[in-house]
C-alpha cells in the first residue's frame, strides 16, 4: 500500500503547485452557481416559500453541497487513461510494480482531495453570498460522519470514471460516455434533489450513481438523520465493492486484447 | 479586393472540409461524438421540464420559447467551434508559440488561425441546436430567420472567443481565464435573461454580448422586428472587425517557439 500512498503525495503536491489555475475555474463555478440560483430565486419570486419541502436556501445549499461533490472530483486520470490506451503507452504501464487501476485511482483521490477543499470554501462563500446565512444544525460527530460518506461518494465518482475510461479499449474514444454519465449526475442529482421529480422516478434514482455520490451526502449535510446516513452507507459500499468488480474485469479483458495484438 | 475575400473564403472552407475529412478517419468515433453529444444536450431537456412543472411560466418564456434559446444557442455553439475550432485554441497557441505555421501561410493569419482546428463534438451540438429550434418554431420565416441567426450568433461566438484568447497575448497561462470568460458567454446563453437583474442584462448586450447572439434572436423569432434583426448583423460585423483588429495588435507581443511543423 506505501506505493499508491506515494503515487496520491506525488498526486496532491503536484495539485497544490498548480492550484492558482484552479482558481480560474473558480469563476466558471460561480458563473454556474449564480445562473441556478437566478433561475430559483425568480421561481421563488412569486411567494412561493416551500417546494416539495426544500426553502429557497436549502435549495440552494443543495445544489452548491452536491456540484461541490461533483464538480471537485479530479479530470485528469480520465484524459490520462484514454490517452494511455489510444497511443498504446499502456504497455509500459501494466509491466510496472503496481496495479494499474490502483495507480490512477491514487493519483485521483490525490487530485481530487485538493480540489474537495478548495471548492467547498468557495462553495460556502457562496452560499453565504447568496443566501446571508448557514442555517443548518449539525454537531461535530454527524459531521464526521458526512466527510466518511462524502469520501466514499469522490471514491464511487472516482472508479465510476476510471471504468468508463476503460471503454476506450473497445471504443477508442470513451469522453461520449463520460458526456452522458456527467449529465445523468448533473441533471438527476445536482440541479434538483431526487424530492423533486416524480414519485415512480424517485424510487429508481435511489438506486442510482445519484444517490451515493450526490444527493446522499448533500442531503445529510443539510438535515442530517441517522437512518439516511445508515441507507448510504450501506449503499456506497454496495456500488464500492460492484464498480470495483467490473473496473477489474474490464481491465481484464482489456490487457487480454493488448497481448493479442502484441501491444 | 474582391477576388482576395472571394479566395480567402473558398481557402477558410477548404480548410474545414479537410479538418472534418481527418476527424471521419475513425468513423466509430466520429459517429459516437456527434451522436452523443445530441444526446448530451438533450438531457437538459429534463431540467427544463421539471422547472416548467414548477412553475408554467419564466417571464414570457415557456417550454417552446426554451427549446428555441436553447436552439439557438447550441446551434451557434456548434457552428462557430465546426467553422473556426481555432478560435478557442488560440491562447494555447500564443502560449506555446506554436503560431509560426500560421503566419507564414500564403493567406491571411487571422482567418488561418481561426479555420485550423474543428471541434468535431460540436457537429452534435450544432445537429441538435437546428432539430430543436425547429420543433415549435417551423413556418417559413422562422426557418430563414433561425438559419440567418445561426450564422450572425456564428460569428459573435466565435468573435468574442477569439477576443479572450487573444488575451494570452497579454497574458502569461492565461489558457484557464480565457476558457472561463468564454464559458461566461455559453452559461448565460442557456437560461432566459428575465432570471438575471437589469445590471446583468446590461452586461449582455456590452461586454458580454450573449444578448446578440441568442436573446434577441429569440425575440425577433417570437416577435418579428426588423431593425433589431439589422442591429445583430451590425453587432456581428463590428465584433468580428474588433477580434480581427485586436488579434494582429496582439501579434506584435508574440514571441515564437521555433516550433515549425506543416500544415
Amino acid at each position: 500500500m506505501r506505493k499508491y500512498f506515494t503515487i496520491f503525495k506525488m498526486s496532491l503536491s503536484e495539485t497544490f503547485k498548480f492550484a492558482y489555475e484552479l482558481l480560474f475555474r473558480f469563476v466558471s463555478y460561480f458563473i454556474n452557481m449564480f445562473a441556478l440560483t437566478s433561475v430559483w430565486r425568480y421561481i421563488y419570486s412569486d411567494g412561493t416559500n416551500v417546494i416539495k419541502g426544500y426553502t429557497l436556501n436549502m435549495m440552494i445549499w443543495y445544489m452548491l453541497f452536491a456540484d461541490t461533490l461533483n464538480y471537485a472530483t479530479s479530470k485528469k486520470v480520465k484524459n490520462q487513461i484514454e490517452s494511455d490506451i489510444k497511443s498504446g503507452s499502456i504497455v509500459y504501464k501494466v509491466t510496472k510494480p503496481y496495479h494499474y487501476i490502483l495507480y490512477y485511482f491514487s493519483i485521483y483521490i490525490g487530485d481530487t482531495l485538493v480540489r474537495f477543499v478548495l471548492y467547498g470554501i468557495v462553495s460556502i462563500l457562496i452560499g453565504l453570498l447568496f443566501t446571508g446565512g448557514l442555517d443548518i444544525n449539525i454537531t461535530i460527530f454527524e459531521l464526521l460522519l458526512f466527510f466518511i460518506t462524502a469520501f466514499l461518494a469522490i471514491s464511487i465518482q472516482g472508479l465510476i470514471t476510471i471504468t468508463i475510461s476503460l471503454f476506450s479499449f473497445k471504443f477508442e474514444d470513451s469522453t461520449p460516455f463520460q458526456w452522458i454519465y456527467s449529465k445523468f449526475i448533473l441533471i438527476f442529482g445536482i440541479f434538483f434533489p431526487i424530492d423533486m421529480f416524480p414519485k415512480f422516478l424517485q424510487k429508481y434514482l435511489g438506486y442510482s450513481p445519484v444517490f451515493v455520490t450526490t444527493y446522499g451526502p448533500a442531503r445529510l449535510l443539510l438535515d442530517f438523520k441517522f437512518d439516511l446516513f445508515v441507507e448510504v452507507i450501506v449503499f456506497q459500499l454496495i456500488y464500492l465493492i460492484v464498480i470495483t468488480l467490473l473496473s477489474l474485469i474490464i481491465y481484464k479483458k482489456g490487457v487480454k486484447k493488448l497481448n493479442v495484438y502484441g501491444g | 479586393m474582391f477576388m482576395e475575400v472571394k479566395k480567402e473564403i473558398k481557402l477558410f472552407f477548404l480548410s474545414v472540409k479537410y479538418n472534418l475529412v481527418r476527424e471521419m478517419a475513425n468513423p466509430v468515433s466520429f459517429i459516437l461524438n456527434v451522436l452523443f453529444m445530441m444526446l448530451n444536450n438533450a438531457t437538459f431537456l429534463v431540467q427544463w421540464i421539471v422547472i416548467f412543472s414548477i412553475k408554467s411560466d419564466l417571464g414570457g418564456y415557456k417550454f417552446p420559447e426554451v427549446c428555441l434559446l436553447w436552439g439557438i444557442s447550441s446551434a451557434t455553439f456548434g457552428l462557430s467551434r465546426v467553422m473556426s475550432g481555432g478560435a478557442f485554441y488560440m491562447s494555447k497557441y500564443i502560449e506555446e508559440g506554436a503560431l509560426d505555421p500560421y503566419l507564414v501561410m500564403p493567406r491571411d493569419a487571422y482567418n488561418a488561425v481561426l479555420s485550423s482546428k474543428t471541434v468535431v463534438s460540436a457537429l452534435g451540438d450544432f445537429l441538435y441546436g437546428v432539430i430543436l429550434s425547429l420543433v415549435f418554431f417551423h413556418s417559413l420565416k422562422d426557418i430563414l430567420l433561425i438559419i440567418v441567426f445561426i450564422i450572425f450568433g456564428t460569428i459573435i461566438s466565435a468573435s468574442f472567443s477569439s477576443i479572450m484568447h487573444s488575451l494570452a497575448f497579454l497574458l502569461k497561462r492565461s489558457e484557464e481565464l480565457s476558457s472561463s470568460l468564454e464559458n461566461i458567454f455559453i452559461t448565460f446563453s442557456l437560461y432566459p435573461d428575465v432570471v438575471f437583474n437589469d445590471k446583468l442584462r446590461f452586461l449582455f448586450y456590452t461586454l458580454i454580448p450573449v444578448a446578440f447572439a441568442v436573446y434577441v434572436p429569440v425575440s425577433v423569432i417570437r416577435e418579428f422586428d426588423f431593425m433589431k434583426l439589422i442591429v445583430v448583423i451590425l453587432f456581428s460585423v463590428f465584433i468580428s472587425l474588433l477580434a480581427r483588429f485586436i488579434f494582429y495588435k496582439g501579434l506584435k507581443n508574440y514571441s515564437s517557439s521555433n516550433l515549425m511543423s506543416t500544415k
